[in-house]
């Protein structure tokens, strides 16, 4: 089954009496259990393009399907419902809660459902992440690698069926992005997660199974 | 975790202090104005309303019964609207129509009848009497004395009356209160009250009167109940108009501090929200809906406000507590502040919290919109290149880029101007009037004068001191006898030996004899005589006629018809001012207290009409209600005026005809007594002037011990002089009522009145009110600038990349620091001159409406003039302003630069 299907999607902005397109009638289908690389330049619309598939932004034409559910058609609170359950992010500042320790910031998502974490299923994933001791340290007690671990722990604790990561190794050292570019695959294969990456870098986007570029707002191929 | 939003709420709190300090501090600031500006109006009210209550009683109605409708209490009690009765019986009435009755408890509470002395009579021998009346029947206020009292019953159904020839002893006196009630309920109520024993005893008929304390629909409730007896209702203790200016103006300021401070605490929520817009976003994409945010959002705000807002209320309680507890009795406040009133401010502050928590919502990232039309972008901005950078431009800059710590800031600069501006105001037009109407102050609050031919019953000092809004009496007594059927005469004895002596030559025999015993004691001294008498009878004595250079200084017959004054003072008041006034001589003022000396009053007038300032309604038109004017008189002359008029005999009189040490002769009836002149004013400053009869010819000045001295003498057509001191926040008007009805009925007199009274409370008002505001402009300056403080810390924050960025092209540490003194300035300027647009505004809407030209408001506008714009306050307020806001900047920007650029150090 296709994960994400994207038919015709465009998104414009008006400026005086120019529109400015950050997408243009862009045709994607992410399958399943795939790991897919979004490359561009800056400001070709790859960040759009993520937050089109993460239900955080709609398209000005075009459709969305995530599952086979139409996501325009959706109300705010019903995507906010997706968010939490089905689609996991990662971001490349980590945007970890200064205020929580590493454990409820994984459990972010799951509070905000208002629902109780799986401890096994957390402890299991702390364990691969080589994070189980670290379980209670803040945010400013770890380093980049380990926040982005967590980030991602994060996007993994709500088991969901969509991980979309916006440069997760942009702000990592080589051998640290390696790391976590791993576990990125890890979630992928070991878990079937279906995984969406932009970035920047061709050698992190060797490493996925498809490569999608993107071009002042075109899919080019 | 359960409740996911309230702890995340919690720990966002407590992890960003530094940031929630301005939300904190407004909430603070907002609760303790509040509570403050709550606590000190409700003791202004309860103040005023108390001395209402003390001046005309408590109750709200009274039912009186009259010969034709009695009235029955069990009937009024019964009303649904009576909340408290209290049966007030009178059963006779002397002669000159004192109320012998009974004044149940709750009558007397509901009067608020006070014992100076003693306490209400508990058997039938006992009686309690109001102070004024015990001096009116000349008893003193010793309690034990017996008072003899007789007075006749009330008619029964037959027509038939009870006499009552009693003696009671004194067991109470009460404070004269009846007095400045309602006419029709005042007739009823006892001065003289009796016991209820005495009362069973009594055989006769009772009317009754129900003090009632009810709601307003007792008038109408009673009306259908069939009670047909009269129902007055005591408009005066429960006026329909608010209390005061004094509450309007005080009303004014909450509101406007209320609805400022408001704004600021939306603002500052808004930014506090926006600020984060990171944090919110993140949130978002981690699945948090727009109800999840809201509900963090209502916890943060529910937080903050359970912390600072009781902290705030119960500073601004203690503040407002503790300043009338110790200012209260100098500014003549009672301090009642009741739960009701403590608590309403908690109602308004937690209505401001849920207002700006709601408000705060608006700097949520708000969802995309679905398929649509595509959103709209900004235009790019255009700056001008880096070069043309100066502090004045960055600064500018500075402020568009946070416009909303700017607005915060600026609106909190505007409300401080704007109360700034309101208390100058204030100020500046109160010391106009009062400087104006100094001039015109006069020594006395009040006359009472009584009417030509007639008795005046002077007031006593504790029948004032006793009714409300009446703390203090100096009252000084002056008689005033005029007679019309005597002349003035000075015969110049030069030459003569003789020893000061006093001749009336309306008895020649007498006079002659009196001369001659004169003559025989004279010892080498050169004196004159002022005779008092009839001009062909001293030209006939052989006497006169014989002495050596005799130098007749005589009145025309026509000079009699010209009333000698004889004005009676007390030396050690109003006299005061005679004896200060004297130009010629010197008094002895003990001799002058025995009736031994007088003082000579021979005015001048000045060719040009005094102003007449206008005279209050009913008052003699020589006489206006400002300070005392007199009505130009052509019977006065100046003294060593050319071509004076002989017939008039005033210019016969010059200013050698009459020196101290001469004798002048006084008749009061048929009675005559000597005195020695012992001082003569030639002129008396206007504002020593205070009685309008000191225009005629000349006045005799003697002690109230001379006058009294006259058999014949018996205070008709006196005068009694009366300073006051007022208490009363409802001002000086409820004074004058009381004094109104107070000389109606118990001296016989006219009331003139002095507005002295009225401009002194004012001053004293003033004076009162200028602290209060001005310790209001303080408290709230200072806590408004330390809010400032924090709101530009923390936009400095959110600078950082850009004053990092202008470094890095090279821009210099000094040209930011002045950025930042430019922005001072500008907004500075701004809110004062926005407060003056305000200012002309509210002129020229006064102008238009209540000057009455045609003219349309927008040409007011336009007509600008120095007096509006007040320079001299505006000008502190604009350094208040810069000063206080560089000193709040000051820290904050010292520690970013140090924080952040080392550099700036060096």
């Amino acid at each position: 089954m296709d994960c994400m299907k994207m038919t015709g999607v465009s998104k414009a902005y008006q400026n005086g009496s120019e529109k400015l397109y950050a997408l243009r009638d862009v045709n994607l289908v992410i399958e399943e259990g795939t790991f897919t690389a979004v490359m561009g330049r800056s400001g070709s619309g790859k960040t759009t393009l993520l937050n089109m598939m993460g239900a955080l932004d709609q398209p000005t034409q075009g459709q969305v399907l995530f599952l086979g559910k139409d996501l325009g058609a959706m109300q705010e609170k019903e995507l906010a419902a997706l968010r939490r359950r089905e689609i996991g992010f990662v971001f490349q500042k980590y945007q970890l809660l200064e205020e929580y320790d590493l454990w409820d910031n994984i459990c972010v998502p799951i509070y905000l459902d208002h629902r109780e974490p799986d401890r096994a299923y957390l402890e299991k994933i702390l364990q691969v992440f080589g994070l189980s001791e670290r379980k209670h340290a803040f945010p400013s007690q770890l380093s980049g690698g380990q926040q982005q671990r967590v980030a991602i722990a994060r996007a993994l604790a709500i088991r969901p069926v969509l991980i979309l990561a916006d440069e997760p190794t942009g702000n990592l050292d080589y051998k640290t992005g390696q790391e976590v570019l791993g576990l990125l695959r890890l979630s992928q294969r070991e878990l079937g997660r279906t995984v969406v990456m932009v970035t920047h870098d061709r050698e992190s986007a060797a490493l996925c199974d498809r490569v999608v570029t993107i071009e002042d707002g075109r899919i080019v191929c | 975790m359960k409740h996911f939003e309230r702890d995340f709420a919690k720990r966002n709190i407590r992890g960003n202090k530094r940031h929630f300090a301005a939300v904190f501090s407004s909430l603070l600031l907002m609760a303790l104005l509040l509570e403050f500006s709550f606590g000190f109006l409700a003791s202004m009210r309860h103040t005023v309303t108390e001395q209402l209550f003390r001046t005309y009683g408590q109750w709200r109605f009274a039912v009186v019964s009259n010969y034709q409708e009695k009235v029955i209490p069990s009937q009024v009690e019964a009303l649904p609207a009576a909340k408290q009765t209290g049966v007030v019986r009178a059963y006779a009435s002397t002669w000159d129509g004192l109320v012998l009755g009974t004044v149940d408890e709750a009558a007397a509470g509901l009067g608020r009848l006070e014992y100076l002395e003693g306490r209400p009579p508990e058997t039938a021998e006992e009686i309690a009497v109001e102070a004024q009346t015990l001096s009116r029947l000349g008893y003193s206020y010793e309690l034990g004395q017996r008072i003899s009292v007789k007075a006749e019953g009330y008619p029964d159904e037959n027509g038939k009356s009870m006499l009552v020839e009693e003696d009671f002893v004194l067991t109470g006196v009460l404070r004269d209160t009846f007095a400045a009630w309602v006419p029709q309920v005042r007739e009823k109520c006892p001065s003289l009250i009796v016991s209820r024993e005495w009362a069973l005893r009594f055989p006769g008929t009772a009317l009754s009167t129900v003090l009632a304390d009810a709601g307003k629909e007792f008038g109408k409730q009673a009306e259908e109940a069939g009670i047909a007896a009269g129902i007055y209702e005591n408009r005066e203790a429960y006026p329909k108009e608010t209390i005061g200016s004094a509450l309007f103006l005080f009303r004014s300021l909450i509101v406007m501090v209320s609805v400022v401070s408001l704004g600021i605490l939306i603002v500052v929520m808004v930014l506090s929200v926006r600020k984060r817009a990171a944090l919110w976003e993140s949130l978002r994409k981690l699945g948090a809906d727009r109800e999840r945010l809201r509900n963090i959002l209502f916890w943060e705000s529910g937080f903050l406000s359970l912390s600072a807002a009781p902290l705030g209320l119960l500073l601004g309680f203690g503040a407002a507590a503790g300043l009338i507890l110790v200012f209260g009795p100098n500014w003549h406040m009672e301090y009642g502040i009741s739960p009701a009133d403590a608590l309403l401010p908690v109602g308004i502050a937690a209505a401001a919290v849920c207002l700006g928590t709601a408000f705060s919502l608006l700097g949520l990232p708000r969802g995309e919109k679905r398929r649509g039309r595509p959103k709209k972008q900004r235009a790019p901005r255009r700056y001008a290149p880096l070069k043309r950078l100066n502090a004045l431009v960055i600064a500018a800059r500075f402020m568009k880029s946070r416009l909303g710590y700017t607005l915060a800031i600026f609106f909190l600069l505007l409300s401080c101007t704007l109360l700034a501006a309101f208390v100058a105001n204030n100020l500046s037009e109160e010391i106009a009037v009062y400087g104006n109407m100094t001039g015109y102050f006069t020594n006395c609050d009040y006359v009472v004068e009584a009417p030509p031919g007639r008795e005046l019953s002077p007031l006593g000092e504790n029948t004032l001191q006793a009714v409300g809004g009446v703390s203090g009496v100096e009252a000084c007594y002056a008689y005033r006898l005029s007679r019309r059927d005597s002349g003035v005469f000075c015969v110049d004895l030069t030459g003569l030996e003789e020893n000061p002596y006093l001749t009336c030559l309306d008895d020649q025999e007498r006079c002659v004899r009196a001369v001659r015993e004169l003559m025989d004691r004279m010892e080498e001294k050169r004196q004159k005589i002022l005779v008092q008498g009839n001009r062909e009878a001293v030209s006939e004595q052989e006497l006169f006629q014989n002495t050596k250079a005799l130098h007749w200084e005589q009145m025309p017959s026509a000079l009699s018809d010209y009333p000698v004054d004889l004005l009676g003072v007390d030396p050690d008041h109003e006299g005061e001012r005679f004896l200060r006034a004297v130009q010629e001589g010197t008094v002895d003022r003990e001799a002058f207290r025995r009736g031994e000396e007088c003082i000579l009053y021979l005015p001048a007038v000045s060719k040009e009409p005094w102003n007449d300032t206008g005279a209050e309604e009913g008052a003699p038109d020589y006489w206006s209600a400002v300070g005392g004017t007199h009505r130009f008189s052509t019977d006065l002359y100046a003294l060593g005026e050319e071509n004076p008029n002989p017939a008039k005999g005033i210019a016969l009189i010059g200013e050698t005809s009459v020196q101290p040490g001469d004798f002048i002769a006084v008749r009061c009836g048929s009675e005559q007594k000597q005195v020695r002149v012992g001082g003569i004013i030639r002129k008396m400053e206007r504002s020593d002037i205070f009685y309008p009869s000191l225009s005629q010819p000349f006045q005799v000045v003697c002690s109230p011990s001379f006058m009294d001295s006259f058999q014949e003498y018996s205070g008709k057509g006196g005068c009694q002089l009366l300073t006051v001191k007022t208490n009363s926040l409802a001002g000086y008007s409820a004074t004058d009522k009381v004094m109104s009805q107070l000389v109606a009925s118990r001296s016989g007199g006219y009331l003139l009145t002095n507005r002295r009274l009225e401009l002194e409370q004012k001053s004293q008002d003033l004076a009162s009110k200028v602290l209060m505001e001005a310790l209001f402009l303080v408290l709230y300056c200072a806590a408004a600038f330390t809010v400032l403080g924090i709101l530009f810390s923390s936009s400095l924050d959110r600078n950082r990349s850009r004053i990092a960025l202008y470094r890095s092209l090279g821009l210099e540490t000094g040209i930011l620091k002045r950025s930042y003194l430019a922005e001072i300035l500008l907004l500075s300027l701004g809110a004062v001159i926005l407060t003056q647009l305000v200012l002309l505004v509210q002129w020229a809407i006064w102008e238009a409406s209540f000057v009455g030209t045609e003219r349309g408001i927008l040409s007011y506008l336009f007509t600008l003039s120095a007096e509006n714009f007040l320079w001299l306050p505006y000008l502190g307020c604009l350094l208040l302003l810069f000063g206080g806001v560089f000193l709040s900047y000051y820290r904050p920007l010292q520690g970013f630069f140090r924080e952040n650029f080392l550099e700036a150090l060096k």
